[in-house]
C-alpha cells in the first residue's frame, strides 16, 4: 500500500514536471533566453571566484578548486529546487491568485501538490553547469581509498541540503497566508540561501557562525557536503546534517498545516 | 515636477499597503550586505590590496553599490514584461507622462 502511494506521488511529480516543460515550450524563444540567462548568471559566479583567486592563494583555507566545489554544490541544490518545485512558486502564486482552493480540495496531500505545482525546466542549466564544474575541479577532491564512500556520503548530504533548503522555503513562504503579497518572501529566501554559495567559514564572528550552523543551517547546504569531498568523512557533521534535515522538515510541515488552518479562500 | 511628486507619493502609499513586504525587503538586504562584507573581509585576510584597492576603499565601494542597488533595483523589467503580456501597456502610453517614470 505504502509503495503504491509512493509510486503515485512520483508519478504526479513527473506529470507536474512534464506540464511545466510544455508550458515553457509554448514560448520557445522565451525558454531559450531564460536558459541563456541562467547560464550567464552561473558563468558570472565562476568568473567572480576566479577573479578573487587572482589575488589570493586560498579563501579561509579553501583552494580555488575546493571553493568551486562549494559553488557547484550550491548551484546543484539551487538548480534542483527551481527545476523540481520552482522554489514553491506554486504556493505563493495560488494564494495570490485565489486558486489554492483547487489544490487543497484534491484527494492528495496539499503540501506535496503545492510543491510540485510548478517546475522551471530552464534551471536544469544550473545542474548541468554544476556537473561541468565538478568535472573540472577534480584536483580539489581528496582522492583516497575511501573516495567512492565519500561520494555516497556527499550524495546523502546533498539530499539533506535539498530538504533543508526546501524547508526554509516552506517556512518562509507559508507566511503568505498572513501577508498575502509574496514578493518580499521570494527575496528573503533567495538572499538567505545565497549566503551559502561561498564557504561559510568566511564568517569569522562566532555568533554568525553559530546562527548559520543551527538556527539557519546554511553551512549544511553547500560547505559541509563539499567538505566531505575535500577532507573526507566526518561523523559529527554527517549526523548533524541528517538531524537538521529531519528537524527542519518536520517543523516546516507543522508550520504549513498551521498556516493552512488560517487560510481564508477567495470565495469564503 | 508636481506630477512627478504626486506619482512618487502614490507609489509610496501603494508600497505601504503591505507593510510586511517593505520590512521583508529590508531584512533580505541585511543578508545580501552580510554576505558581501564577509567575503571581502575573508579576501583581505590574505592580501592587503586587491587590484589597487585596500580594504577600506573596497568597503566604501560596496556600501555605495548596495545603496544604489537597494534604491534603484525596483524590477522595471518585470513590470514592463507584465504590462506587455497582459495588454495593459497601452493604458499607460495614452497618458501624458513618461511610462518609465510612472
Amino acid at each position: 500500500m505504502k509503495l503504491l502511494e509512493f509510486k503515485k506521488f512520483i508519478k504526479i511529480w513527473f506529470i507536474g514536471l512534464k506540464i511545466s516543460f510544455m508550458n515553457r515550450m509554448a514560448y520557445k524563444y522565451n525558454f531559450f533566453i531564460m536558459a541563456v540567462g541562467v547560464l550567464a548568471h552561473m558563468i558570472l559566479t565562476i568568473i567572480f571566484v576566479k577573479v578573487l583567486f587572482n589575488f589570493i592563494n586560498n579563501l579561509v583555507g579553501w583552494t580555488y578548486e575546493q571553493a568551486l566545489l562549494v559553488v557547484a554544490t550550491y548551484m546543484m541544490i539551487e538548480g534542483l529546487m527551481w527545476a523540481t518545485c520552482a522554489c514553491l512558486g506554486g504556493l505563493t502564486r495560488n494564494v495570490n491568485m485565489g486558486t489554492l482552493d483547487i489544490i487543497i480540495t484534491k484527494p492528495i496531500d496539499s503540501q506535496f501538490l503545492v510543491s510540485v505545482w510548478r517546475g522551471d525546466p530552464e534551471d536544469w542549466m544550473r545542474v548541468i553547469t554544476a556537473l561541468f564544474i565538478f568535472s573540472q575541479c577534480y584536483k580539489g577532491i581528496n582522492i583516497d581509498s575511501y573516495l567512492f564512500l565519500n561520494i555516497i556520503y556527499y550524495l546523502i548530504l546533498l539530499f539533506n541540503a535539498y530538504i533543508i533548503v526546501y524547508s526554509i522555503n516552506l517556512l518562509v513562504k507559508t507566511l503568505v497566508f498572513w501577508v498575502i503579497d509574496s514578493s518580499a518572501l521570494w527575496t528573503i529566501t533567495e538572499n538567505i540561501t545565497r549566503v551559502s554559495q561561498y564557504p561559510t567559514d568566511i564568517f569569522f564572528h562566532k555568533t554568525v557562525r553559530f546562527l548559520f550552523s543551527t538556527i539557519i543551517p546554511l553551512a549544511f547546504i553547500a560547505t559541509v557536503p563539499a567538505k566531505f569531498l575535500v577532507k573526507g568523512f566526518n561523523l559529527p557533521l554527517f549526523l548533524s546534517s541528517c538531524f537538521l534535515a529531519i528537524i527542519f522538515f518536520v517543523t516546516s510541515r507543522k508550520f504549513w498545516l498551521f498556516g493552512l488552518k488560517h487560510y481564508s479562500s477567495a470565495s469564503s | 515636477m508636481k506630477k512627478i511628486f504626486a506619482i512618487i507619493k502614490m507609489s509610496w502609499q501603494r508600497s505601504f499597503v503591505y507593510r510586511s513586504t517593505v520590512y521583508g525587503y529590508r531584512l533580505s538586504n541585511i543578508f545580501e550586505i552580510l554576505m558581501q562584507f564577509a567575503i571581502w573581509t575573508a579576501v583581505f585576510k590574505n592580501t592587503q590590496v586587491v587590484n589597487g584597492y585596500n580594504y577600506n576603499e573596497m568597503i566604501t565601494y560596496l556600501i555605495s553599490w548596495l545603496f544604489l542597488f537597494i534604491t534603484l533595483n525596483y524590477g522595471i523589467e518585470f513590470t514592463v514584461a507584465r504590462d506587455i503580456q497582459q495588454g495593459t501597456l497601452s493604458n499607460y502610453l495614452l497618458k501624458p507622462v513618461d511610462y518609465i517614470n510612472i
